[in-house]
């Protein structure tokens, strides 16, 4: 099993990066190979609207920046996380522009889930989908609306599975992440 | 005399469905007396001084309203940089405390408003964790039929009895009623109807971009 850390953390934030490595630590623990990258240090400027993504290349974005190696990984791993300090329950502005530019991987076609009208998906599979934030003292609001979120992401992207996890304060990340990792069914491979 | 300040979301450097609904509700305030400012949040995000200069300038406004289009169902990454900025500079004291009331306008690719309601929610959470009033949210679906257009001649133009309410109630210090939220929210198509005609469009888009490739295609398959 394969996972992708995209750690957005920003410069200084100790907390935020405590959580991604407790992540790290764990998929690592639990068999799973990890692949990270830091966004702030990828270039990926913000998303210009124009819906080229899908229809002038389709599937891919028309800024050739690093956002297409970021779509890749994704589309390469089997489970995908994101790690943010929250921003008023979303997650934060840098995570945000790497994920405004993802919405290639989805068709511009539509269909009805659930009686609703979302996105057909472009691809047969999609990684099971895990967002972890970080706030500095603990706020439900903030963590419901995430949770919120994240789940409206997991529909929109045709995650089979999905998680999101906040750690508050000086909370335990690793217990966080065990429960993220827990709740999302990400569990050692057992080799017959 | 009353200022509003309207703040555009979209990356768009023209026509956008954030600019049309702004530019509307700013034309409204002005004829109800408000001095309204109208601005692109995108180069402005870019421009360190310019942003202390707007949020200086929100600080001592009455109404701030934001328009922007949903994405990945919730705000685009420029505008939730604006609001961590304008929540920066209140905690650090840099921006004095201050009571602009918030409003939002937000739309969605999609038919149903309900796509734009979490973007709403954090909006509405920036407000409460930064003592910054509430006024309110409209919210609808299908934006890009309003792109470049009058509000007034879109398919949304059987709306504006509700949409003047909501710039009568902003302009007497209160907010967006729900009954204009609720008008506003109404599907424009009927959400069964949206895939056929949604699929059409977007053949179309291609076509006026001279895309010859499937719109199907797998570039990143593992």
């Amino acid at each position: 099993m394969k996972a992708l850390i995209l750690d957005a953390t920003p410069a200084g934030d100790e907390r935020t990066m405590r959580a991604a490595d407790a992540l790290v630590a764990e998929l690592t623990a639990r068999e799973v190979s990890v692949e990270r990258m830091l966004v702030r240090d990828l270039d990926v400027r913000a998303c210009t609207g124009c819906f080229g993504c899908w229809t002038r290349t389709p599937g891919e974005c028309v800024i050739d920046d690093d956002a297409r190696r970021v779509s890749q990984a994704i589309m390469d791993s089997d489970v995908c996380a994101v790690v943010t300090p929250l921003s008023f329950g979303c997650y934060g502005a840098l995570a945000k522009q790497l994920l405004d530019r993802q919405i290639c991987l989805v068709l511009p076609y539509f269909v009805m889930v659930e009686g609703e009208v979302h996105h057909k998906p472009r691809y047969g599979s999609y990684p099971t989908w895990l967002a972890l934030g970080t706030l500095e003292r603990p706020s439900a609001s903030e963590a419901d609306l995430f949770t919120r979120l994240v789940e409206r992401n997991a529909v929109n992207m045709h995650n089979p599975a999905h998680a999101a996890q906040v750690i508050a304060g000086d909370e335990s990340a690793a217990a966080a992440v065990a429960r993220l990792l827990d709740t999302a069914g990400v569990r050692t491979e057992v080799l017959a | 005399m009353s200022r509003a300040v309207l703040l555009i979301g979209s990356p768009k450097p023209g026509k956008s469905a954030s600019r049309t609904f702004a530019e509307a509700l700013g034309q409204r305030m002005d004829a109800r007396e408000f001095e309204t400012r109208v601005e692109r949040i995108g180069p402005i995000i870019r421009d360190e001084e310019a942003l202390a200069a707007l949020l200086g300038d929100i600080v001592t406004a009455d109404v701030v309203v934001l328009s922007f289009p949903v994405y990945w169902d919730s705000l685009p990454a420029p505008v939730l940089r604006f609001l961590e900025a304008w929540a920066a500079g209140l905690a650090d004291g840099s921006l004095p405390a201050s009571a602009p009331r918030l409003a939002v306008l937000t739309q969605c690719g999609f038919p149903e408003a309900s796509h734009c309601q979490v973007a709403i929610d954090v909006c509405r959470l920036f407000a409460a964790e930064n003592g910054v009033g509430w006024a309110g949210a409209l919210a609808f679906g299908m934006g890009g039929s309003i792109a470049g257009g009058s509000v007034e001649r879109s398919p949304l133009g059987p709306r504006m009895k509700a949409f003047d309410a909501a710039a009568d109630a902003l302009s007497a210090g209160g907010s967006i009623p729900e009954s204009s939220t609720e008008a506003f929210a109404r599907p424009l198509v009927p959400a069964w109807g949206y895939p056929l005609l949604g699929g059409w469009l977007w053949g179309q888009q291609a076509k006026k971009n001279g895309c010859t490739e499937p719109l199907t295609c797998k570039p990143y398959v593992r």
